[in-house]
């Protein structure tokens, strides 16, 4: 490569970025516009810069680690950072629902709670796309309703079988306080939701889907865990913000008594 | 300094960029997750001044972490760039083989810059700085920052078979 080459590279690589005096932008032009050779040579060098960028972004084809991961997750629930006011843990997620919590809110509405226990094995289903209208009750002696019962906002907790849950947030609802969850197995991720009635949670709605097939870090968005659903339910279900870490603690400590206080 | 509201999310928004600049600076995957998550906690700890782009800030916190590094350890500049060895379903399998050979070369053409020309393309190109940014930010003439500029795009352009 010639040194002369070697300045048209400078020049014209300042022309791409915008970075040329007008004059000289001018003087560039026109020897683009003469020369095939000078305008090959421009498209080679935004050529050279767009690979480049393509090449870094490979890596958003690689799960994240484990610790990033976890940090993006925490940000997203206001577990980290100043965002939330106070204590109050965030969940943007269903905040940005939006259009989408307009068109299945008639779905939302139309889960309903059934009958039975069910274990927590046949609670996940190995895959489960997008909405299941699934349901059931969980009770306290159960791994979730343990969780459930006595575990704060955004702690993970293990409930054995590999599987772990981690309550999002607490929510009043005209009969009580029903309670977000995700849940995690090695087989699939969840999102639920449940409430508390006669001492036993119940599941209001619960979406399921097969988990990543890393297990390095990978990082789970809410719509990977078909959490729409979720959302819209929780549109139609929650009349007010979610309670703060206080509020709920206090709920807890309590056995969830102020429940029924204020419901009676 | 001031931890300006919405700067979680905010952050979350700008972490995909944040990590692929941070590949590009350190070639290696695992690097790039453990500088990104430097750089978060960096700016949680001691906030983002009131008018800067956050995403830029990030940039900024995460190039100085990175020369940090470098200055503290030599062993990113050994290490083997991750995903050359990684399984091809790892990646994305839908890439036409024409494409995985292009690619190919591009990560040899990068490998093989010098840091000085591969974090000139990181900052401007991949970053949107303007010279006077990156001079800035690199501590470094803006006649430097543009011949550098030329020079690895040059580079990257001939050993990828750009070149006329």
């Amino acid at each position: 490569m010639t040194d002369a080459l070697k300045d048209l590279d400078i020049r014209l690589s300042a022309y791409l970025d915008g970075e040329l005096s007008p004059e000289d932008m001018a003087a560039t032009e026109a020897m683009i516009a003469e020369d095939e050779a000078v305008a090959a040579r421009l498209e080679a060098l935004a050529a050279a810069q767009a690979d480049f960028d393509a090449a870094a972004s490979e890596i958003d084809d690689v799960p994240m680690s484990a610790g990033l991961s976890a940090l993006i997750d925490d940000l997203e629930i206001g577990a980290v950072g100043n965002d939330a006011p106070s204590n109050v843990v965030e969940f943007p997620f269903w905040k940005r629902a939006g259009a989408f919590v307009e068109k299945h809110r008639a779905i939302a509405a139309g889960v309903v709670v059934a009958a039975g226990t069910m274990t927590l094995t046949t609670a996940i289903p190995a895959q489960v796309a997008s909405v299941d209208t699934l349901s059931g009750t969980y009770y306290a002696d159960s791994g979730l309703g343990q969780v459930l019962e006595v575990a704060a906002s955004g702690t993970q907790n293990d409930i054995g079988n590999g599987a772990t849950v981690t309550p999002r947030f607490t929510f009043a609802s005209d009969d009580g306080f029903c309670r977000v969850a995700d849940v995690s197995s090695s087989r699939t991720d969840g999102r639920l939701v449940a409430c508390r009635a006669e001492n036993a949670w119940r599941i209001a709605i619960a979406t399921f889907g097969e988990a990543p097939s890393t297990s390095r870090g990978a990082y789970r968005t809410a719509s990977a865990a078909g959490s729409q659903s979720v959302e819209a339910f929780l549109d139609a279900a929650m009349s007010d913000a979610p309670l703060d870490l206080a509020a709920e603690a206090d709920l807890i400590s309590s056995d969830w008594t102020k429940q029924q206080a204020e419901t009676e | 300094m001031t931890n300006r509201p919405g700067l979680n999310n905010e952050i979350v928004e700008a972490m995909p960029h944040v990590r692929r600049f941070a590949y590009s600076l350190t070639r290696n995957a695992a690097d790039a997750d453990d500088l990104v998550q430097t750089v978060i906690e960096r700016v949680l700890d001691r906030g983002v001044p009131d008018d800067v782009e956050l995403k830029k800030w990030m940039f900024r916190v995460c190039r100085n972490l990175w020369i940090d590094g470098l200055r503290a350890a030599k062993t990113r500049m050994d290490a083997v760039p991750e995903l050359k060895d990684q399984p091809a379903d790892t990646l994305s399998s839908e890439k036409v083989a024409a494409d995985q050979m292009m690619m190919a070369k591009t990560r040899q053409a990068i490998d093989e810059l010098p840091d000085a020309y591969r974090e000139v393309m990181t900052v401007v190109g991949l970053g949107g700085a303007s010279y006077k940014e990156a001079a800035a930010m690199l501590d470094t003439p803006i006649g430097t920052i543009m011949s550098r500029l030329g020079r690895a795009r040059a580079m990257v352009a001939e050993r990828t078979g750009y070149h006329d």
